[in-house]
Order: C-alpha cells, then structure tokens, then sequence
C-alpha cells in the first residue's frame, strides 16, 4: 500500500484494545475524533476515548520524470538466506506497480518494459513479510541478493494503547497518553492493527544503501502516531554508547504523504544510550515503514 | 491468520473447484445471465479497442454509495446496460469505467481525488463506474473490501466488486488502474488510459463534455 494512500483509517487505540471497530474519516484529513463521530462506543459503556486529532502530513510530492524499466532480475531470500516469494515482489513506480512473478526459488527475471516514475522493487507483503524496496534504474537492472525477515504472528503483538510503551522486535514506540493514531484501513484489518517489528539481519543491509548499520520492517505499514512517539532500538550492533546517529524511514507509499516514495528519508537524530543497551531516537519517525540507522558522519 | 485462510481457500478449491483453474469468486458476486441480459444493448462491434463496443458486463456492488449506506441489504447488480443511453434520456453524457485494486497505489491515489471530480462533472454527464478487483494481498475483491474501500474514499459513484476481472480483457490487471471512457451513446470505447494518466485524462473528459453540451 501502500496505500494511502491514500485515504486512511483513524481508530481509537482504546476502542481497539476493546475489540471495537474502526471509523473512516475524510481522505487528507488523518483525523482520529472517534470519540465524536464513533461507531459502537467503548466497550465499557463510559465516555468514548477522546483522541488527538493528528495534523496532515507534509505532502511530499515528487515529479519525477518516467523511465523505461527494462529486464529485472536478483533473488529473494528470507533471513536464514532460503529462497522465498516473501509474501509478494513488485517493480512500483508512481503510475503504474506491475507483479513480479517471484515463485518460491526466490528467482526474479522478468522483463517489465514499461515505462516507470520513480520505479522500486518491493519485497514482502508488509503482512507476514516486512516490506523492504531498492531502486530499478532504467533499462536492465541486476538487484542481486534481496534479504527480507518475516514478521512476528499476530499473536502477543501490542496493540497501539495511548500512554503504554509497546515492544516488538527489539523495537519500542514510547506512546504519548493523548496519542492519536492514522492507520492504513485499506491493506490492514483491525485484528492486524497490532505493532510488530523485526530486525534486518546484516546480510539484508548492503542493498539498501546509506552504509546502514541496523535496520527493522516494521508493521503496520504507513501508520502515523501523533504526537510522534519516542524510539528505543536494541543495540544489537554493540555500537559505543554515546555514538551519534541518525534513523531513516523508507517511502513506499506513492502518495507520499510523509516520506518521499522510493527515498530513505532522515527522520530524526539519535545516539547510543550511556550504558549502550539501546540506540535512542526521542524525536521519532513520521511513519512506521521500514527503519534504518546510520551512524552520523 | 493466514493458516486459517490457506484451509479456508483449501477447502473451498476441494468443494467447489477441483480441477479448474478459474479465480475463486463468491456466488454473492456473480451476476447471473438474467442479470445480466440487456435487450437492445448494441452488440455489432463488440471489442477491446477505441471503436469498438464495449461487452456488456454485469457486477454486484453499490450504486450511490453517498446516498444509500453500502451495506449487504443495499447491494445490486450494476451492469454497463444500465448507462446505455442512445437518446440521451438518461442524462449521461459519458461513462468512465474504471478499474482498482487495494495493492495498487496508483488506484489508491486515483480514487482520493474521483469523488471531487464527480462532484464536478457529474452534473455536466460524467458517470464514473468503478470495479475494484483485488486486495492487498492480490486475491479477489470482496463486497466488504468495496464497502472499506467507499468508507476511505467517501465514494460519491457506482462502486462494483469484480473478483472474476472482468475488465481483464481490456487491459492487463497487472497495469492497473485501466480508465476506459464509453459513449453512452453507441457504448463505443473513445480512450483507454493504462496506468495513472490523469494529467492527460481530464482534460480530455472536459473538453468532451463540453462538445457534448451536457446532459444532466
């Protein structure tokens, strides 16, 4: 999705917590007032959950000229290296987003030949796989080796509850009790909308570019939290504590409504914890997609 | 989740479907023949391109979405048929069927700024008739995904589910969106937009319009 894409879906996370259903708001608002216009009420019989109203997103939009998008090929592994599908692989750009018809030996080799504004090859499904993107360069393209993780079960994922930190994946979102949430109702079902992150093993780095050290598919994709929460990474790469740092977000929505599609947009600076346990980002990101850190030059 | 979902299928492909090969569509959102018959509906000419006659097709899904609550007591069949207006007593000056699907981007953009243009050019003759066919996950379409799908976009024209892709023949699903502009007239096929080409599109829905006066 990349949706929304897009119109989106606000949702009280305390209606959510309670089984309730969501509530559609108008496309471009990214309002949640679930408490004003709500369908069923909190499951407690008391006052609807008030919710902060989250403000627009900056609407990026590029206009980048077309390219014609030749043979592609590369392999898809999962993180043990095996071959995989991962859920779904597509070349994207912001016309048109064609299949590759990836089977389960993970070989793409597909001609294309169509012409694409800013074309990426995403892998995973975003849903049991996290989706990741690299560029297609006009012409023919060699992606080489695509590493993508598969992401927790559902089942023990947190749900997005004002006022809690929620975990996942060595991943935690430090909520704000007036949190107000944007979720991309289209993809996700409410039982889906639970956060879960996964780590990027070392071998799924390089392709991504920026000299990353770590990296997460988060899930669900394009969800926007508002005030944006504080995050806290595992310092899974025993960098120093004290290490300057910088997180990245990947846009894979065309309608760009945070992050530019197909760019690796820096989100916020950050460092290493002083006991070095954790890589620390209290200014957070824009949008739960994928996430990477750079150390800062 | 998607275990259940794999038995499901499973179990569905063992009922229903051994052997075949054809797209798993639920009996709800097959249109039956009788729909689907149009007396009188042109049928010389009938093809694919600019010129030819649009096939008549018949889908389940939700006619005025803005005015009657989508839900499973307010769905129809909605068929091509039905904006087949050779004297022009319908008021539809032209039809653009146009297609989408929940993994398409491009049709997930499209469909944030359709229903300001129908606010637009409805009242100049434009019928916007949309199908959407696939999920996120590339399955069929169901009635409850164009229910969230009109509930995202506060859709304001026909909204059609088409799990079978109908409108395959057209252009590839792959190339999704397809836009297809229709005399209602004659149901030739004027253009056909592969991709998102909004920005060549509406000017020419306009300019259209305008040469055929208006018809609401």
């Amino acid at each position: 999705m990349t949706r929304p894409r897009l119109s989106l879906l606000a949702i009280s996370a305390l209606w959510l917590s309670c089984g309730c259903s969501s509530k559609a708001v108008t496309p471009g608002s990214d309002t949640a007032d679930g408490g004003a216009n709500g369908n069923g009420g909190a499951a407690s019989g008391g006052q609807p959950p008030v919710v902060k109203t989250c403000p627009p997103g900056p609407n990026i939009k590029t206009d980048p000229e077309p390219v014609t998008v030749g043979f592609v090929s590369g392999s898809i592994v999962d993180e043990n290296g095996d071959p995989t599908s991962a859920g779904l692989v597509q070349v994207c750009g912001k016309n048109l987003c064609l299949p590759a018809h990836v089977g389960d030996d993970g070989a793409l080799g597909e001609a294309f030949n169509q012409p694409l504004t800013a074309p990426l090859c995403k892998y995973g499904d975003g849903f049991d796989w996290g989706k990741l993107g690299v560029p297609v360069a006009a012409g023919d393209s060699q992606l080489g080796t695509l590493m993508t993780v598969r992401l927790p079960d559902y089942a023990g994922a947190p749900p997005f509850e004002p006022g809690k930190s929620i975990s996942s994946g060595g991943v935690t979102l430090a909520l704000d009790a007036g949190s107000g949430f944007v979720f991309d109702g289209l993809d996700y079902s409410d039982d889906q909308l639970l956060f879960r992150a996964a780590a990027l093993p070392a071998a799924a780095l390089p392709p991504l570019g920026h000299d990353f050290v770590a990296g997460y598919a988060l899930s669900p994709l394009e969800t926007h939290i508002c005030p944006l929460p504080a995050i806290s990474i595992e310092n899974t790469s025993d960098l120093p504590a004290g290490t300057a740092l910088e997180l990245y977000v990947l846009g894979l929505d065309v309608d760009e409504k945070w992050v530019p599609y197909g760019a690796w947009q820096l989100a916020s600076s950050g460092q290493v914890s002083a006991d070095g346990a954790t890589l620390e980002f209290p200014d957070g990101a824009p949008v739960l997609s994928a996430f990477a850190v750079r150390v800062k030059d | 989740m998607r275990a259940a979902r794999t038995l499901t299928g499973l179990a569905t492909v063992l009922l229903v479907a051994c052997g075949s090969n054809a797209p798993e569509v639920p009996k709800e959102l097959l249109a039956t023949a009788s729909d689907c018959a149009a007396p009188g509906y042109p049928t010389d000419g009938v093809g694919t391109e600019p010129g030819s006659v649009v096939k008549n097709a018949c889908f389940v899904g939700y006619r005025a979405p803005d005015r009657v609550t989508p839900t499973a007591a307010h769905r129809e069949t909605i068929a091509f048929s039905d904006y087949y207006d050779p004297a022009g007593t319908k008021g539809v000056s032209l039809l653009l069927i146009n297609t989408a699907a929940i993994w398409c981007g491009a049709c997930v953009v499209e469909h944030g700024t359709l229903p300001e243009h129908e606010d637009e050019l409805g009242p100049e003759g434009l019928v916007i008739l949309s199908t959407l066919f696939q999920d996120a996950h590339r399955d069929g379409a169901t009635l409850e995904d164009v229910e969230r799908w009109i509930a995202n976009f506060h859709t304001n024209f026909p909204m059609v589910a088409d799990p079978a892709i109908q409108l395959e023949r057209y252009a590839s699903a792959d190339s999704a969106p397809l836009n297809m502009l229709v005399d209602p007239r004659s149901m030739k096929i004027l253009r056909k937009y592969v991709g998102d080409q909004g920005t060549v599109m509406w000017p020419y829905i306009e300019s259209e319009l305008k040469a055929r006066g208006g018809a609401r």
